[in-house]
């Protein structure tokens, strides 16, 4: 972390400190005047690297408050900026502080305008940190440390009056609801302190009086808590003076005892309050403050740096962390892999000497197992003609008048290719159909044709004919898992075709031929 | 807070050096899951090879059985003669055999090349598989029966396993002669099957 250096203005000297873990330490004292800058600019110099705090304690600081109305974004920042040209010379020093909005239908916004009026002391000296690139985090004030001198000292009240006295003279700074709305800087008259504390306690109840009558202190809100912060010797005399009454209600603390309470560990012994706010400026700085973004230019581009640079740092310490997480579960995953792979090898190792027992095959397992498989479908679809002979004599023998004269047999998965194939004598063989032979339960037919003739009947006698075919048909159907698929008269009797014949002829020398074709499943 | 235009080169190198910070991180990270991912890859790997061989363990007693029961059915295959390698000329004595002994008339065959037998229900099996020779068988028969002893003796012949495709029969017109004349022909198409070391394709 950088140096922080604190620059105390007053209207007669520029006190430079340098604030370490809660220890200030004088470091310079320049005269207010162009001759002391060489001087500055030398001991700016020599921290490059510091963060310079800059506490303007001086007469010349206005506060005004006035209602905008309700507006947002760009709009309400140029009718700001507007607002501020009109009333200050330089902006470049000049504060806007919101305190709120008024209930009601317009909801006007009130804005408190605060700026030095005379800043022509505070650019030659801002202009030297700004030649020596100095990182000016901010033009500050005591008012606007106020409430967290306040907060940082047990004091939790939201309105109140501190009244402290530093080297500048005695600072009254009012704050209502957390902020800053009204401050003067004055003179202490008196020639001891039981004097200063009369003085002080009459300022505070002229204070008081001109509050409520600007109406920034309403008449019905009870006493008002001013929190006065002067020498430890001059407590007992302040504590004297200051007595509550219905409209104020003191706390007297001595600087001391406000240091300790601050956090404050050591300081030179020539300050006065202003050490308390040097001390706040540079553990909790506000972020309201005078300072353009051109007198804050280094400060700026350094935080741009450090924010880039703690961002990269950031992710990379994250990606850094994830990736130490996933390095340890890859680190466990391998164990258990490699308690997976030995284990393995341990029930293979088993395995190898088990099977060194088996009995010899003369291929592997898998292949042994995959021709048996075949064999066993083989032997299913090897088929003897007897079967087929035994079923056709059966059925010939109940029609003796029936003569085969041509017996077609295949055997074949498709019964409609394998009686096509019956027919077509030439016909290549049935193959097995590429994706049916990868099931074991495709069904395999013996498919036979018969031709044949029937004797001892005409021609022409179309009814014995068709009983005699009918009866052998039948007579094949009769045995058991034969199925008959198509007869062929020799004749067609449907009313679509013509037909012809001799009723009392001679008996003709033609014989009556039929086709049969019929099916078994192999295995029933 | 606002940066001038003309001090954004004075951020180029803590950008640079968070850019490159990013980056590191990134690999990191990257590297890290990368070596994570093909570690659990290795591990689930491992994990179902454990479970298999445990698995193959379990059941290894069933396994030497069923190579037992396998090795029955090859006893059967090789008792069948399928084992052997295919001896033509054996097989044709053993026609020529059969002619004789069952006083056949004319028998013609052609025997084609071994090929992979593809029947319904048979898989590729792996370096031993079953292959088969196509041959066509053309006979003259006094009747039926001389076919059914023919293809009877050629099974028993123990050569190979016969397994009849197609055959057709028919009658030859002879009127009411007795004499010991053909009266039938046929015409088969039978497979001579066999146990064969195959290529792996």
């Amino acid at each position: 972390m950088p140096a922080k250096r604190l620059l105390y203005f007053t209207s007669s000297q520029v006190s430079a400190f340098t604030w370490n873990a809660g220890t200030l330490i004088e470091d310079a004292v320049f005269g207010n005047g162009e001759e002391a800058l060489p001087e500055f600019g030398k001991y700016v110099a020599g921290a490059p690297h510091a963060l310079y705090y800059l506490l303007v304690d001086i007469v010349e600081e206005d506060f005004h408050q006035e209602s905008i109305p309700y507006v947002r974004g760009g709009d309400r920042r140029t009718l700001l900026q507007r607002k501020l040209s009109q009333r200050y010379r330089d902006l470049s020093l000049a504060l806007t502080v919101s305190l709120g909005y008024e209930s009601g239908p317009r909801r006007e916004e009130n804005i408190l305008f605060t700026s030095f009026t005379n800043t022509q002391q505070l650019q030659p000296w801002l202009a030297m940190l700004n030649s020596q690139k100095a990182r000016v985090v901010g033009v500050y004030s005591p008012p606007l440390l106020a409430p967290a001198l306040a907060k940082r000292i047990g004091f939790a009240q939201k309105r109140f009056l501190l009244v402290s006295r530093q080297q500048a003279g005695m600072r009254q700074c009012f704050v209502d609801n957390g902020q800053i709305r009204f401050s003067r800087l004055g003179h202490i008259e008196g020639e001891n302190m039981a004097q200063r504390a009369q003085a002080v306690a009459a300022e505070t109840s002229r204070l008081q009086q001109y509050l409520t009558n600007m109406r920034m202190l309403a008449r019905d809100s009870g006493a008002l808590d001013v929190i006065v912060i002067f020498a430890d010797e001059a407590l007992a005399e302040f504590k004297a003076a200051c007595v509550n009454t219905p409209q104020i209600n003191y706390n007297v603390i001595g600087i001391g005892d406000a240091c300790k309470r601050a956090g404050l560990k050591a300081a030179p012994e020539n300050l006065l309050a202003e050490r308390l706010f040097l001390h706040i400026l540079a553990v909790s700085q506000p972020s309201q403050q005078f300072a353009d973004d051109g007198h804050r230019r280094y400060f700026n581009l350094w935080r741009a740096r450090v924010a880039s640079f703690a961002t990269g740092a950031a992710i990379f310490t994250f990606c850094v962390l994830l990736a130490a997480l996933r390095l340890l579960d890859y680190y466990n995953v391998q164990q258990q892999a490699g308690i997976d792979q030995r284990q393995e090898r341990r029930l293979n190792d088993q395995y190898t000497r088990l099977q060194a027992q088996f009995q010899k095959t003369p291929t592997s397992t898998e292949n042994l197992k995959a021709l048996v498989k075949n064999y066993i479908a083989l032997e299913k679809q090897t088929v003897s003609l007897d079967k087929m002979f035994v079923e056709l004599s059966k059925a010939l023998a109940a029609v003796p008048q029936i003569e085969l004269e041509r017996i077609e047999w295949q055997i074949g998965t498709d019964l409609k290719r394998a009686a096509d194939g019956a027919k077509a004598a030439k016909a290549p063989p049935t193959p097995a159909a590429p994706a049916a032979a990868k099931s074991d339960e495709i069904p395999i037919f013996e498919v036979v044709q018969l031709s044949g003739r029937v004797n001892a009947a005409q021609a022409s006698d179309f009814r014995n004919i068709t009983l005699l075919v009918n009866q052998f048909v039948a007579a094949l159907r009769a045995r058991p898992g034969v199925e008959v698929t198509s007869t062929q008269l020799p004749f067609d009797l449907t009313a679509e075709k013509s037909i012809s014949g001799d009723i009392g002829a001679a008996r003709a020398t033609e014989v009556p031929r039929f086709t049969v074709v019929f099916n078994k499943r192999v295995g029933t | 807070m606002k940066i001038a235009r003309e001090d954004y080169k004075h951020l180029r190198l803590p950008l640079a050096a968070a850019a490159l910070l990013i980056a590191m991180g990134v690999t990191c990270l990257a590297v890290s899951e990368t070596w994570l991912m093909d570690a659990r890859k290795a591990r689930d790997t491992a994990k179902n090879s454990n479970a298999q061989a445990q698995k193959r363990l379990d059941q290894v007693s069933e396994e030497e059985r069923e190579i037992k029961e396998n090795m029955l059915w090859y006893a059967r295959m090789a008792s069948r003669g399928m084992v052997e390698q295919e001896n033509r000329l054996d097989l044709i004595d053993s026609i020529a055999k059969i002619k004789t002994a069952r006083k056949l008339f004319e028998i013609r065959y052609n025997i084609e090349s071994q090929r992979p037998l593809g029947y319904p229900g048979l898989t590729p099996a792996g370096a031993m598989d079953l292959v088969g020779s196509r041959m066509k068988l053309d006979m003259q028969l006094l009747h039926e029966e001389d076919l059914l002893r023919f293809l009877s003796d050629l099974g028993a012949a123990a050569l190979s396993h016969v397994s009849v495709r197609r055959c057709t029969l028919d009658r030859i017109e002879r009127g009411q002669s007795l004499a010991a004349v053909p009266r039938l022909s046929t015409s088969c198409e039978l497979d001579l099957v066999a146990v064969k070391q195959v290529k792996s394709s």
